[in-house]
């Protein structure tokens, strides 16, 4: 029996949870130049179900795996208390630990390099041009509405770290992706400039009751985004902007 | 009745021949009684060259009190901690490859000595501390950070002089560079590891016996004017020079400095009480033991020769009972035991001289 003909589209995306965002905005506008698939198992991360994309063959592919590394080390206050440079950030609070940025990259890349494993794996069956997306921004402040993850409700009472930290622990990862994917011809596309407030934090319109995931209305902002990028970059590689 | 000579009647040690290493290399034991011993409760800091790292590590695998002041942060997976250098020091100067070095740590660590250049900058835009250039492999991301951390350090060094009981030097080098402008000692000559080399302002300085010495009897009274109990434990680091910046071969200059640090340690150790020379210079690079003890480059120090050394260490100042390790065959020598192999992975000793090449 011959195989099924293989579905193109102009842009698939594959990822996990911050997949989601974008799988509604889809679904809410139906746009059918994108195809975005969450490709765990279940809610295990460590497994991809390749079943799931193996009739796509995209003109772009997307990838979007990891990116609440940050948070993990992050979000929630640890002990002791730390802080640390990062450029071009200024703050810096003498009260806390200082813990070199290179200490924090290290641990990062350590807690990042399951994700991008699993994003190289997959990109492993696509010829297509590749590109990766950012997490979206850290939220400024939690509020009455807000639900953390389970995975940080026992730890909550440590309290979440301030906002200016979490911030250079999100430019820090995203500095690192961009690395990494680079070294595999990945391109990089940030996190949307207008879903971010003047200091860079996510508006508080771009998440729901979850502050490490961008809701419905991130995902369509991130579309629009994504679609101006990849045009962009398809016009003239090499000068990317947001890539 | 005098003796025939002054030679009869003396201990089977002092007789070359008499040494039952040279049937069997394991049994040389040229360690003779210490001064003191170790309690397992003793809390015990090492300093010194590259070969200080591989008592560091013996000593907190056996069961000492090895005090570590400056820990990583919590966050810190232990193989990450481990690649980037935590552990490997009480705390975390890196290599403290001469006297003067020792001298000046101490100083700015109390507060006496402030020296000019105080970051350095890497051809990748990164930062280092002049001081300990390869203690943080990512560097530091401005001189600030630089800085910062710095403070964190010169805490853990005053932690350690304050509150350890036993001090092991392993003394490694004479050659250094140095600042004219204020006398500061670097580990590695500026430009190797970061920041810029200018004749202007760096002079090589190679440190005579008078010099290390003085240096090291000022630190030794320096740390005991604030921990007037501790007891030392000097050493001279077996490896050779990886490099040398006089203009002559780097054995002619390895013998040298091997020289000199081996008779200031002697002097240092008769002049203070409760101080104890350690030979592992010896154990190391004495004909008994045949060269075996290097690697095939003929300088760094095969893990049956630390083995040997530590041995020793554990049996002459703690009563344990290890069993030096048999110098292997050069054929042999490819082919490690598995409990050696696993040694000579946890003794992956960041050597700072390691940079130092002509190219």
């Amino acid at each position: 029996m011959a195989d099924p003909p293989l579905s193109e589209v102009p842009v698939l995306i594959l990822g996990e949870s911050h997949s989601t965002a974008i799988s509604r905005a889809i679904d809410a506008t139906h746009d059918d130049s994108l195809v975005s698939i969450d490709v765990r198992i279940g809610s295990d991360a460590s497994k991809i179900n390749f079943d799931l994309f193996k009739l796509y063959n995209p003109n772009k592919l997307v990838l979007a795996f990891g990116g609440t590394e940050h948070n993990i080390i992050g979000m929630i206050e640890g002990e002791p208390k730390f802080d640390f440079l990062w450029p071009p950030f200024e703050d810096f609070d003498t009260e806390r630990t200082l813990v070199p940025a290179a200490v924090i990259e290290e641990v990062l890349r350590w807690r990042m390099q399951s994700g991008v494993i699993r994003a190289l794996r997959v990109r492993e069956h696509f010829d297509c041009p590749a590109y990766v997306l950012a997490p979206p921004p850290p939220f400024l402040e939690i509020d009455g509405k807000t639900i953390l993850p389970k995975a940080f409700s026992e730890l909550f009472e440590a309290g979440i770290a301030p906002a200016p930290i979490r911030r250079k622990l999100y430019a820090m990862q995203c500095t690192l992706m961009k690395s990494i994917y680079k070294e595999h011809g990945i391109a990089f596309i940030t996190a949307p400039p207008k879903t971010r407030d003047k200091d860079g934090f996510l508006h508080r319109k771009f998440w729901g009751r979850d502050p490490t995931h961008g809701n419905q209305h991130y995902g369509r902002i991130l579309i629009q985004h994504l679609n101006d990028a990849l045009e962009l970059d398809a016009k003239s590689p090499g000068k990317k902007a947001n890539v | 009745m005098s003796k025939r000579h002054p030679y009869v009647g003396q201990p089977d040690y002092q007789f070359w021949r008499k040494d039952p290493g040279l049937k069997e290399p394991s049994l040389f034991d040229p360690v003779g009684k210490p001064a003191f011993s170790i309690d397992p409760q003793d809390k015990v800091v090492t300093a010194g060259s590259c070969f200080a790292q591989h008592v560091a590590r013996y000593l907190a695998q056996s069961g000492f009190n090895f005090l570590v002041t400056e820990q990583p942060h919590p966050l810190l997976h232990g193989q990450v901690a481990q690649k980037l250098n935590y552990g490997l020091f009480s705390a975390r100067y890196g290599n403290v490859y001469t006297t003067r070095m020792l001298r000046q740590l101490l100083e700015r660590a109390f507060g006496d000595f402030k020296p000019i250049d105080s970051a350095w900058r890497r051809e990748d835009g990164r930062w280092v501390d002049p001081f300990r250039p390869q203690i943080l492999p990512g560097g530091y991301v401005s001189s600030r950070e630089v800085k910062l951390d710095r403070r964190t350090h010169f805490s853990a060094v005053r932690r350690a002089v304050k509150e350890m009981n036993v001090f092991v030097f392993t003394l490694g080098l004479t050659e250094t560079w140095m600042d004219r402008r204020d006398g500061a000692v670097y580990p590695l000559a500026p430009g190797v590891a970061g920041g810029v080399y200018d004749e202007d302002i760096h002079t090589f300085c190679n440190f005579d016996v008078e010099e290390v010495a003085a240096d090291l009897q000022w630190s030794l009274d320096f740390i005991r004017s604030l921990n007037p109990s501790v007891k030392f434990i000097i050493t001279v680091s077996p490896v050779p020079l990886n490099a040398t910046a006089l203009d002559r071969h780097v054995a002619v200059s390895t013998a040298y400095s091997k020289a000199v640090l081996r008779i200031a340690a002697e002097k240092i150790c008769n002049a203070n009480d409760m101080c104890d020379y350690f030979p592992s210079y010896e154990i190391i690079t004495s004909p008994i033991t045949r060269g075996a003890y290097f690697e095939e480059d003929a300088r760094e120090v095969r893990a049956e020769g630390v083995h040997h050394v530590m041995s020793l260490f554990l049996k002459h100042y703690a009563g344990m009972q290890t069993g030096a390790g048999k110098p292997a065959s050069r054929k042999k020598a490819n082919k490690l035991p598995d409990r050696m192999e696993q040694a000579e992975a946890l003794m992956q000793a960041l050597c700072d001289e390691e940079a130092i090449d002509n190219t």
